[in-house]
């Protein structure tokens, strides 16, 4: 896996210095699932994020009668898991392989290490998060005005 | 475990002296890796073996019961047929004797009929009286008992011919199948006697398989010896600490920090993947548990506010949200 093409097409490291993005890889772990293997469970604590490589996974959440639904599905080069690692809530949603997946982890521990080393690439990743972030509360904003 | 800076252990893992160790103590670790897969297998091979044995030999014990099952039921048959032959014998010498009463009896019934014939005749010449009308009538009453004789004592010859032929069948039958039980019973012995030759074989192959195992284990030790040695050549020569999968250095400049070269590649076992050769930079305290890239530290690396690590790496301890909310 050719790391560094992976990350750098990632929205999460969008701005990154070459430099930056080198360390990132270094940092990163990759990670295999087969289709309908759980990365992680609603309610569960997580303190990773995961950029996706290859494969397609599904996130899903619990309805009222405890049924799941599903909410979206990710493919390369989307990331997922950066939600709890900000507000170090719970997971708010069950991500599974819908197919055999390649992903790359970068736990709390390590964007920190990156933090110490790179404070403006950190910066920027933080940013990222923000903007996709922003961008998901405007879609959610807009949908009842659609409505 | 001397000091030194990022690129001082960057020269030296480059160095033909390094690179020479290495070179040795890859070829011993994939010796190793190979001596210990052929000992795995050896050991696998000599339980199978084993097992297949135990299993050959109790195949071959039950294949001789079941030959001396064969020849169990042959014995029976034979007696059975012997018995059916003399039965057989018995039943011709009684069908002998029925025969000739009943040749004697069809004689006196020739005579009989012949002299009720010329009786017959007798009475129709002219003067026959009396005398020769009742010497018909003995004569008939006399053929008749004859031929009822003859007739009862010729159903019974039938009957024992009948019985004779039977016998004859059963003994024929029973014959066929003891020959045929005797030829099982030892074709059966001769498949018992090669599964008693395959478990032998299977036996020496154990023996075999066990001393190959032995001889793994042994290689296995041996290579262990040459790693461990290999590493401590490495402390002394490199002047780090060695464990067995990275060699230390201290961080010149960075007391409470080290450098760790890899020795192995693992992409599962800790924090980022780690690949041969690879240089990390560790706290002492933590050592491999959490391994960072090396690389030139910034300034401010361990300076600076760390209200940022006190949030990002604290506890999680968020609200656990009710299932299905």
């Amino acid at each position: 896996m050719e790391k560094l093409a992976v990350l750098s097409r990632s929205p999460l490291f969008e701005m990154l210095s070459n430099q930056e993005l080198e360390y990132v890889a270094d940092l990163s772990r990759p990670r295999k699932f087969t289709a309908g293997q759980v990365v992680f469970e609603e309610g569960e604590l997580g303190d990773s994020l995961y950029v996706i490589v290859s494969g397609e996974v599904e996130v899903l959440r619990r309805d009222a009668s405890g049924d799941q639904q599903l909410l979206t599905r990710l493919g390369p080069p989307e990331f997922f898991g950066e939600m709890s690692l900000i507000d170090k809530e719970y997971r708010s949603a069950t991500v599974r392989a819908r197919v055999d997946s390649e992903l790359l982890q970068l736990t709390a521990e390590n964007l920190t290490t990156f933090r110490k080393q790179h404070r403006d690439g950190f910066t920027f990743v933080v940013i990222n998060i923000a903007r996709v972030l922003s961008a998901r509360l405007r879609e959610a904003n807009a949908k009842p005005a659609a409505g | 475990m001397r000091p030194v800076r990022l690129a001082d252990l960057r020269g030296l893992v480059s160095q033909p002296d390094f690179q020479d160790w290495w070179g040795q103590l890859r070829a011993a670790l994939e010796s190793l890796a190979g001596a210990q897969a052929r000992w795995q297998k050896a050991l696998k091979d000599a339980a199978l073996s084993e097992l297949h044995a135990e299993l050959a030999q109790k195949d071959a014990i039950d294949t001789l019961d079941r030959a001396r099952d064969c020849d169990d039921v042959a014995a029976t048959l034979s007696s059975e047929a012997t018995d059916a032959e003399n039965a057989a014998f018995q039943l011709v010498s009684q069908y002998e004797d029925v025969r000739i009463q009943v040749s004697e009896v069809w004689y006196r019934l020739g005579a009989l009929e012949k002299s009720f014939d010329e009786r017959q005749e007798a009475t129709r010449k002219p003067g026959a009286g009396k005398r020769a009308d009742e010497a018909v009538r003995t004569v008939a009453r006399a053929l008749q008992a004859a031929q009822l004789e003859y007739e009862r004592l010729n159903t019974r010859k039938k009957e024992m011919w009948e019985r004779v032929e039977a016998t004859w069948v059963k003994q024929a039958e029973t014959s066929l199948q003891m020959a045929e039980q005797r030829m099982r019973g030892k074709r059966v012995r001769t498949e018992a006697e090669a599964r008693f030759q395959q478990a032998e074989q299977l036996k020496r192959d154990t023996g075999a398989a066990r001393a190959e195992a032995e001889k793994a284990s042994n290689e296995v030790s041996a290579l262990r010896t040459q790693v461990a040695r290999l590493l401590a050549d490495a402390a002394s020569r490199f002047e780090c600490a060695a464990g067995e999968d990275f060699l230390y250095f201290r961080q010149k400049d960075h007391g409470s920090w080290a450098f760790c070269v890899s020795l192995v590649d693992d992409g599962d076992s800790y924090n980022l993947e780690v690949h041969p050769l690879g240089i990390y930079s560790v706290e002492q305290k933590r050592g491999v548990t959490f391994l960072e890239p090396a690389r030139e530290r910034a300034a401010s690396a361990d300076e600076g506010d760390r209200r940022f690590e006190e949030y990002f790496l604290s506890g999680r301890k968020g609200r656990a949200p009710a299932v299905g909310a």
